[in-house]
């Protein structure tokens, strides 16, 4: 099996690529590689001028993909979104030509999500679920591979339209984008300011892409892990905890991929407990809903999932 | 390690390696409990009587040994098992999806497998089998083993009680044994040659030895017991004189059943002591005596006592003669024969002639005559000397009040009281 190391090779030297354009984010690009080989979408929770941006502009480059940013503002409109259909006279004749919005592209960056109206997100998220598109009574696939990279601002929560929870269940992570360090920023300065920052190299074509999710998809994983999922899964259904309401069966099915994800990033071609583990955190934290008890108590998404963890591997 | 059998192997033999320290571990548990029952049984034995502690107590181990087998046959370890052993000494899951996966087939699986594999070549030493043993274990273990050996050597007075319980439990079966024996021997007795008479009395005899054995059923002590003794000994004593003379009468000797009566007769006795036999025979002859005289009783209870019983009954009963003297004689004879206890059951019954210038007669009624002889007929109740006579009612009644007296002091053994009433209130 040359191919699986070879593609091996080949995703940890993307993401090396990736890590030299973003000091201190390490985890951030690990964690968004993950979802892109498992097929997920990704919703990335920071400050503004974090370089999430920058990242998935990165991405792009990396691996090839055609990128498109959208804003989102609460004028935003459906078809702004998803396109739309625009009249067309050719001759004596018009009818009307389909003219595909900023959605139609391999990696989609949607900018603060929750500023548009449920309406739009809704459009959105037809899309990252289905990986196709409905206008009027037509249907569009998207090209593939398809990742949606959404956005959202944790304290300006003034004319925002929080994503449901049934909604926030198709992203497959949520990742926090956290402030760097010291240091971190001081490499920042040196590496943006200081001098041209050199283009990132393509790595990885999207063909290229598309195989190594077909093999990682094919990597076995154990009953034991197997296991361990549902167990941790149905931990967060259990009352008495800080949990109000636990984590669907989407869950479940993002922790197998992850796993799969996981090994083969790190050269194993077998999910274990640990790739388990680790991929708990991006999984559930935006899939279990705290009770009063854990908000007056400060406790947070992760502190609970860590929680269940330790019992579940006691 | 180089091929899917050579890990299969690998596994069995971390499989059986696991399996050997589980099944310590578990008989170590099973013999730490087994201790821990052995002490406080060995404990409760100090204060309860419990004679047989020592055999629940290697029961106790006994069980705790097979329930541990049984443990370790059940919950031995499997395969898988064992692989997630190996995996969790640094191997991330390699082995256990190998095993899993080890009959399928597919590229990404061979390639898995060869990864496994490949992990494990080289590295086998580090899978490591934890033998640790809880050490409270061996601490409880031991402590418990030291305290039974401590207990079990230690003296206490409930221990004491349990001994002497179980003796007097041994002797209480042995006793009722033996009483079952006589009441077979007094089965098998060929009643059809016996009289109708003779048959009423067999029954009788062994509904009396019936009624031993159910006093030994109650006995809870030794003066129960030896209460019960003395009343089988009367008993078996009584059976023994009326089977004797039953097997004296013509009609029995005619009919060739006399052997066996006395046989059966001499089995009575067989376990007795004769020296104690002869006593008891001398205090019966004393209370059926009375016709006969005291000295004559005195004589004939020291004889069948022994040697030493028979001259002290027999020179007391002569020189007291009358009442007391066959009284005292018929007690010295039955004492003597305690003493003795030389006594042949089969000594036949015979009269004697007391030396009238022997013996205190104070207490008696009738009086010596001066020349110092006697001269003797055979009258209507059998042997009869000249001289002064005194008449069979006050005889009788100066026996009886002897008798009464006698009880009051305490002079006769325990549950004899009843019998000596009943016997003097047979003659009003």
């Amino acid at each position: 099996m040359s191919d699986v190391a070879y593609f091996q090779q080949k995703v940890m030297e993307a993401q090396a690529e990736i890590g030299k354009g973003l000091i201190g984010q390490t985890e951030i690009v690990r964690q968004t590689l993950l979802a892109m080989l498992s097929g997920g979408n990704v919703l990335l929770e920071g400050m503004p001028g974090l370089g999430k941006t920058h990242l998935v502009r990165t991405i792009s480059k990396v691996f090839d993909l055609p990128f498109k940013r959208i804003q989102f503002t609460p004028d935003l409109m459906p078809g702004d979104v998803t396109g739309t259909k625009i009249i067309v006279k050719k001759g004596e004749e018009t009818g009307f030509r389909f003219e595909p919005g900023p959605i139609f592209s391999s990696l989609v960056l949607a900018d603060e999500i929750n500023r548009a109206t449920p309406k739009t997100q809704s459009a959105l998220l037809e899309a990252m679920q289905e990986h196709t598109v409905t206008v009027g009574t037509d249907t569009y696939k998207m090209p593939e591979p398809f990742m949606v990279l959404a956005t959202q601002n944790p304290i300006e929560q003034e004319g925002t339209y929080p994503l449901p929870e049934a909604q926030l269940d198709r992203f497959m992570f949520k990742i926090l984008v956290g402030f760097p360090t010291k240091e971190e920023l001081k490499g920042i300065l040196n590496l943006t300011e200081g001098s041209v920052m050199e283009e990132p190299k393509t790595v990885m074509t999207a063909e290229e892409l598309m195989e190594t999710k077909a093999l990682i998809n094919q990597i076995p994983i154990a009953d034991p892990v197997i296991d361990f999922i549902l167990n941790l899964v149905a931990a967060t259904h259990e009352k008495g905890g800080y949990i109000r309401e636990g984590a669907s069966p989407r869950a479940a099915q993002a922790l197998v991929r992850a796993a799969k994800a996981k090994a083969f990033m790190e050269g194993r071609i077998n999910a274990s407990f640990d790739d388990v583990a680790y991929a708990a955190y991006p999984v559930l934290r935006h899939r279990i809903i705290l009770n009063f008890d854990a908000i007056s108590e400060g406790v947070t998404e992760d502190q609970v999932v860590a929680g269940i963890i330790a019992k579940i591997t006691k | 390690m180089q091929s899917k059998e050579d890990l299969l192997s690998f596994i069995g033999k971390i499989r059986n390696r696991m399996n050997r320290v589980e099944s310590l571990k578990k008989l170590l548990f099973a013999l730490m409990v087994g201790a821990i029952v052995v002490a406080v049984l060995e404990g409760v034995a100090l204060f309860v009587p419990f004679y047989n502690v020592h055999i629940f107590a290697l029961i106790a181990v006994g069980l705790a040994l097979v329930t541990g087998v049984i443990l370790c046959f059940f919950r031995r370890h499997s395969m898988k098992d064992a692989a997630m052993q190996i995996d969790s000494c640094g191997f991330e899951e390699r082995i256990i999806t190998a095993y899993e996966n080890r009959d399928k087939e597919g590229d990404m699986l061979e390639a898995q497998r060869v990864n496994a594999i490949g992990a494990l070549r080289g590295n086998e030493g580090y899978v490591k089998v934890k033998k640790k043993i809880p050490w409270w274990q061996i601490v409880a273990l031991v402590g418990c083993v030291a305290l039974a050996i401590f207990f079990a050597n230690m003296v206490s007075p409930a221990k004491q009680r349990a001994s002497e319980q179980h003796e007097l439990q041994q002797e209480v079966a042995d006793a009722k044994q033996g009483i079952q024996e006589k009441i077979e021997a007094l089965e098998n007795i060929e009643k059809e040659k016996l009289s109708e008479e003779d048959r009423k009395a067999i029954e009788e005899m062994q509904e009396s030895l019936r009624n031993s054995m159910d006093e030994y059923s109650q006995v809870v002590n030794r003066d129960e017991f030896n209460e019960a003794k003395q009343r089988e000994d009367y008993k078996e004593n009584e059976i023994e004189m009326q089977l004797h003379n039953m097997a004296q009468s013509g009609q029995n000797q005619n009919s060739g059943v006399s052997e066996q009566l006395t046989q059966v007769a001499n089995q009575m006795s067989g376990q007795q002591g004769g020296g104690q036999q002869g006593g008891q025979q001398g205090g019966q002859q004393v209370a059926q005596g009375g016709q006969q005289g005291g000295q004559q009783g005195g004589q004939q209870g020291g004889q069948q006592g022994g040697q030493q019983g028979g001259q002290q009954g027999g020179q007391q009963g002569g020189q007291q003669g009358g009442q007391q003297g066959g009284q005292q004689g018929g007690q010295q004879g039955g004492q003597g024969g305690q003493q003795a206890g030389t006594g042949h059951a089969d000594n036949e019954h015979d009269y004697v002639s007391v030396d009238t210038g022997v013996g205190d007669d104070e207490a008696l009624v009738g009086q010596n005559t001066e020349s110092g002889t006697t001269e003797t007929y055979v009258g209507e109740n059998g042997m009869s000397w000249s001289g002064t006579h005194v008449d069979y009612q006050q005889v009788i009644g100066s026996y009886t009040q002897q008798a009464y007296e006698g009880i009051s002091r305490g002079e006769y053994p325990a549950g004899m009281e009843d019998i000596i009433k009943d016997y003097f209130s047979s003659f009003e």
